[in-house]
């Protein structure tokens, strides 16, 4: 197994479909019904696909969006972990005393913490128009500056709050091997992102990315005030 | 928006290249009839994005939408699981492909399923749909340089998994073909 062909072909035995006898052709009249109920369906956008069962955003539950971030709770001294395989937990804030920590620049006393830790999805490709109606709809937004990226976590100090905390310090955790680069964004330190999440799952199809001023606008118009 | 007329061609065409490929795209990652109900998911959502498909090589990109209606129909059904967990002890739900009644490559098999599940993605796009990385980056809405770094790495760790350390240059970059899984499959 000297050449990426012959890796390639032996996982290739182990596809499962070793035979197209139960794969419809297009031009089955079975396949022909389908497709022409497809085209009578409404278009409306508020219509979501029959597999959705929550009333998620487009960008989430019709699965047209984004990676699949869990916001979870962690320790000051979380922020120097190294997991392989993040895991996704229930959307919390905690309060550590950062007074134990070495990884923070941030001064003693009680330190809010959010992780925004990557899932085992991956990202979505393209996306609609973004405007702030959609916005409006997450409930975790926030604007930071990246601290650090180191290997796969990367630590964003929190500028200001758009909707739903009041942490100082953001971490996100890169799918294995996406070292630094969540959601198509490759994050840097010393510059500013706008980050957005829903029903503890961020979203990209840019709600979140780098702030640029069209993209402070559009949150500026969402959350006003 | 283009009209009724138009968006019907469009989509005529896409699914004449994409219907078969992504039955078999489901059918790998999941039991038959979810399978089929994410066909009909996938099919919707391509015919309400018509004018987001591109025209030059549409199949990734559909495989992508597959991708996040598997998703969202995983979700659902493993919330329906948690409830009913309550209530008494279930299986934790696996949505993985259907095992082989024998096992064709255990070494391989068990090789696969220590890379992280993004990397085993990675790998079952450019073994199994035959995509290069350019392609697996449409799926995925990643670079082509993420995912060729992605693929060197899974198969790095594949041949150190199955004790083949001799061809550490065949863990370098992808050449970014053009072969597919519709291609192929029309050529034989």
């Amino acid at each position: 197994m000297n050449t990426p062909d012959e890796l390639r072909d032996r996982i290739a035995r182990l596809d499962p479909v070793t035979s197209d006898a139960t794969i419809q052709s297009v031009t089955s009249p079975g396949a022909k019904a389908l497709l022409e109920d497809i085209m009578n369906t409404p278009l409306s956008s508020d219509t979501q696909p029959t597999t959705t069962q929550t009333n998620r955003p487009w960008w989430i539950s019709a699965g047209v969006a984004a990676a699949v971030i869990a916001v979870v709770a962690i320790g000051v001294a979380a922020l120097n972990r190294n997991d392989d395989e993040p895991t996704i937990a229930e959307p919390s804030v905690t309060e550590s005393d950062s007074s134990d920590s070495s990884a923070t620049s941030e001064p003693a006393g009680k330190l809010k913490v959010l992780e925004l830790s990557a899932g085992s999805e991956d990202v979505m490709a393209s996306c609609l128009r973004l405007d702030p109606a959609m916005v409006a709809m997450s409930q975790v937004a926030f604007r930071g500056t990246g601290a650090s990226v180191e290997g796969e976590i990367v630590t964003l100090t929190i500028d200001h709050w758009y909707v739903g905390g009041d942490a100082q310090v953001a971490t996100l955790v890169a799918p294995a091997g996406m070292q630094a680069l969540i959601g198509g964004i490759a994050f840097e330190p010393g510059k500013s992102y706008i980050v957005a999440a829903y029903d503890g799952v961020v979203s990209y199809c840019g709600l979140t990315g780098e702030a640029t001023p069209e993209l402070e606008a559009i949150y500026a118009e969402a959350f006003p005030g | 928006m283009s009209s009724d007329t138009e968006r019907r061609r469009r989509f005529e065409t896409v699914a004449a290249e994409t219907y078969e490929p992504l039955q078999r795209y489901l059918r790998r990652r999941a039991q038959p009839a979810d399978a089929a109900d994410v066909f009909g998911d996938t099919l919707l959502a391509v015919w309400r994005r018509i004018d987001d498909v591109p025209h030059d090589d549409p199949l990734p990109w559909c495989y992508g939408v597959a991708r996040r209606c598997l998703a969202n129909h995983r979700r659902g059904t493993e919330r329906h699981l948690r409830l009913a967990e309550r209530v008494g002890r279930l299986d934790p739900p696996t949505f993985a492909v259907d095992p082989p009644s024998e096992a064709i490559d255990p070494a391989l098999e068990g090789a696969i399923e220590s890379l992280t599940e993004s990397e085993q993605e990675i790998v079952r796009l450019w073994a199994w749909e035959r995509l290069e990385p350019r392609q697996i980056a449409d799926a995925l809405g990643m670079t082509s340089n993420a995912i060729s770094v992605a693929l060197a790495r899974a198969k790095r760790k594949l041949r150190e998994q199955l004790g083949d350390r001799q061809d550490p240059s065949g863990a370098g970059q992808e050449i970014d073909g053009r072969t597919s899984d519709h291609q192929e499959r029309s050529g034989q």
